[in-house]
């Protein structure tokens, strides 16, 4: 009876076997996740945090980590005077630990290409490409990539007609509204400016809420200006 | 089926009213909210809430899975409560399947409870539902059935709590880690390392199949053919696990 | 018809500690017939081999050599084990269920089908005397009622042969003498009683057999007319079979002039 016992646990087992190594052939096959080896992760001196963050399987979360001290590391300067030497090396970071973190993309190589004591559109567009190869299928990327050319180019009014294109999609982030916002005034464009000022006025980023409410002011004195330069 | 149902029963009102669960209940809860607090350092706070919220959730799930799993049968070994269990009717297997059982569904209360508090502080965040949520949960859950039945494996051929404990985080990081170590076993020139590598490759779970949450943002994601095949593989794997158990503990003595 | 057959039964116990290989036999050479509705006692020293000998019988415990078989099936076999109750020496219980809620359990894996369930579990609860008490869990009983739950879900489901290892040891006089009640009452009902203990005048009363564990092995077994009409004959027996294990000696504190009854 025991011996009978033993043979049918035995054949359950070994259909177990078969399905395990069957459906992992299959998964292998059909689609695996894709990150950058460990070899490749830009981690200086914040090694320990980033492998064990991924070795316990919380890639998405050690990459938030590493997003907040990007964040902090891009605000500390308030007038943005600083030329953010580490921006590309900390999006890195934070990108080859998530690949598919779509917005480190965005908001780095906004500021790398239009930050005027920036001025890298070249690291800029490096982040870009390697956004492209993780997310192909990503159009903003794409987007961001062609008004950075056109800005090396000096073609600014295709530059503005992207990035007016990339400021409709929900998940663009503030700053490249900001910047578009800043090239409209600059280019005394203040109608298109005051527009996208009071679109941020209505968003969720703080931040961004005190600087349009700061731009509408001054960009309604501007106007003012300009209807009296106008009548006079 | 009356005794594994009973059996299961028995688990789940042990581990509901067991206070180490409430206390890694309630710190799951705290890190929930935590999870809101450093969300507000971030612009996207809603992608921060919502990663650091189900990471969170995954985490406490694996602590609770393997503090239980492993003073499962321990336990009732060193209070001595399954001399009366098994000196009654009860098949081997049936034991071992009610307990494991039991325990998962416990984590599942768990679990859920943490849910319902992220997808409030979420909403309230802003965020409006998306499929991958759900998807993303049960990948998780998967995850931690599988972790469940390895620990269970693990504590039936070590002595000690520690020991297993310490053996089941072990299996957790090489689940993780599995891919990157496939990566550089290829990479090897010598013929030990390669077998070795290959061994573990295919042997040891692959978690990061499981990781539903970081790759869903993906160009391309898994077909509905893939997670059948996961689903299989979550089954399969947990099947072998749990009849390796019950090999093991029909071989105990009391 | 013998209901419990032991043949030859041996139990080593092998530990291994840093390469080190450590043998101690818990039974030797154990042969044992227990009749249908005897009651059996084993009596014995401390590790004599009383409860391994109870453990091999519900398969707890496989024997090294020899086999043990309940109802013409060798042990462990889950159809007889529906047909033992067993009460261990103390209330291996889990503290987080309540008294109705543990024998609810041992209910439904005793096999008892679900329409008689609660109402043998109330019965049995009533019996043992704790229905007022059921719902509190099992962490707040005190000792006594410890063992009340433990001899309620040896009976719950109307065992045949009823096993119960020192059901007496550490029992006040009252609750001594319901355990002796209890004995007595599955003898009239034509139950199979064995039971080990060290309380030779409990086990003289109500047992029809007894058999001393040296140890390990089965030194000598006493019908009871043997010792019916005489007492203090088992005592004689027991201290004539029994020997100490070499290890430890007997304790001296004896009173002055009787040195000589204790050195021999």
């Amino acid at each position: 009876m025991r011996k009978g016992k033993n043979i049918y646990m035995g054949i359950i087992f070994t259909f177990c076997m078969v399905l395990l190594f069957l459906s992992q052939h299959k998964i292998r096959l059909s689609w695996q996740p894709s990150y950058p080896h460990f070899n490749e992760l830009i981690t200086e001196q914040n090694g320990l945090q980033d492998i064990s963050g991924i070795l316990m399987g919380f890639r998405c979360a050690t990459a938030d980590i590493a997003w907040v001290q990007l964040i902090q590391y891009s605000a500390t300067d308030e007038d943005y005077s600083s030329t953010m030497d580490l921006l590309k090396p900390l999006t890195l970071r934070v990108v080859r630990i998530d690949p598919y973190f779509h917005e480190a993309y965005l908001f780095s190589s906004g500021i790398l290409a239009w930050f005027k004591n920036v001025n890298r559109p070249d690291e800029a567009i490096e982040l870009l490409q390697e956004g492209i190869r993780n997310n192909p299928k990503y159009w903003q990327l794409r987007l961001y990539l062609s008004a950075i050319v056109y800005k090396k180019a000096a073609k600014y009014s295709e530059m503005a007609a992207l990035l007016e294109e990339a400021i409709q999609y929900p998940d663009c982030p503030s700053i490249i509204k900001g910047i578009l916002a800043n090239y409209y005034k600059s280019s005394r464009e203040y109608g298109k400016a005051i527009d996208i000022w009071e679109n941020l006025l209505t968003s969720n980023d703080l931040e961004y809420k005190d600087r349009a409410r700061e731009q509408l002011l001054i960009l309604e004195n501007l106007t003012k200006g300009k209807i009296n330069g106008a009548n006079d | 089926m009356d005794n594994i149902t009973a059996i299961l029963a028995y688990t789940i009102k042990q581990h509901l009213r067991h206070k180490i669960y409430l206390v890694v209940f309630l710190f799951g809860l705290v890190l929930i909210t935590g999870a809101l607090v450093i969300s507000s350092l971030s612009t996207g706070r809603v992608r921060m809430l919502l990663n650091l919220g189900l990471s969170s959730i995954e985490f406490l799930a694996l602590i609770t899975i393997i503090f239980t799993t492993v003073n499962l049968i321990l336990e009732e070994l060193e209070s001595r409560t399954i001399y009366l269990m098994l000196a009654h009717p009860l098949k081997r297997w049936q034991y071992i399947l009610g307990r494991f059982s039991g325990t998962v569904i416990s984590v599942l209360f768990g679990m859920l409870s943490m849910v319902i508090l992220h997808l409030a502080l979420l909403f309230m965040a802003g965020w409006h539902w998306q499929n991958y949520y759900a998807i993303a949960m049960l990948c998780s859950f998967g995850k931690i059935i599988v972790m469940s039945a390895i620990t269970l494996l693990i504590s039936l051929f070590t002595t000690s709590a520690a020991t297993a404990m310490s053996f089941s985080a072990l299996v957790w990081i090489l689940g993780h880690f599995s891919e990157e170590l496939n990566y550089l076993g290829e990479k090897s020139a010598n013929i030990i390392v390669k077998s070795v590598v290959w061994a573990i490759y295919n042997i040891a779970p692959n978690f990061s199949y499981f990781n539903y949450r970081d790759f869903w943002a993906a160009a391309q994601v898994p077909s509905a053919a893939w997670f059948g095949w996961m689903i299989i593989y979550t089954f399969s794997y947990t099947g072998i696990c749990l009849i390796l158990s019950n090999f093991l503990f029909s071989q105990k003595e009391f | 018809m013998s209901i419990i057959s032991i043949k030859n039964a041996t139990k080593k116990y092998r530990r291994q500690h840093l390469g080190r290989v450590t043998e101690t036999t818990g039974v030797s050479g154990l042969n044992l017939e227990i009749n249908k509705g005897e009651t059996f006692g084993l009596i014995g020293l401390n590790g004599s081999g009383k409860t391994t000998t109870i453990k091999l019988i519900l398969g707890l415990l496989y024997p090294t050599e020899g086999e043990i078989e309940v109802l013409g099936k060798p042990m462990p076999d889950t159809e007889v084990l529906g047909k033992v109750g067993y009460l261990p020496e103390a209330a291996y219980l889990n503290k987080y269920l309540s008294g109705k809620e543990t024998l609810e359990l041992f209910s439904t894996i005793s096999g008892i089908p679900r329409n008689m369930r609660n109402e043998m579990v109330n019965n049995i609860l009533e019996k043992v005397g704790m229905a007022q008490v059921m719902h509190k869990r099992v962490s707040d009983y005190s000792k006594g009622m410890l063992q009340r739950i433990s001899i309620a879900q040896a009976l719950v489901h109307n065992p045949e042969i009823l096993i119960f290892d020192e059901p007496i040891t550490g029992l006040d006089p009252l609750a001594l003498k319901e355990i002796r009640q209890l004995i007595n009452w599955l003898k009239t009902r034509g139950r199979t009683v064995f039971f080990s203990s060290h309380n030779i005048s409990e086990v003289e009363r109500v047992c029809d057999r007894i058999g001393i564990l040296v140890n390990g092995r089965l030194e000598r077994l006493i019908d009871k007319s043997e010792w019916q009409n005489h007492e203090g004959k088992i005592e004689e027996i027991f201290v004539s079979t029994v020997k100490r294990s070499e290890k430890i000696g007997p304790i001296r504190f004896v009173p002055e002039g009787h040195e000589e009854a204790v050195n021999g």
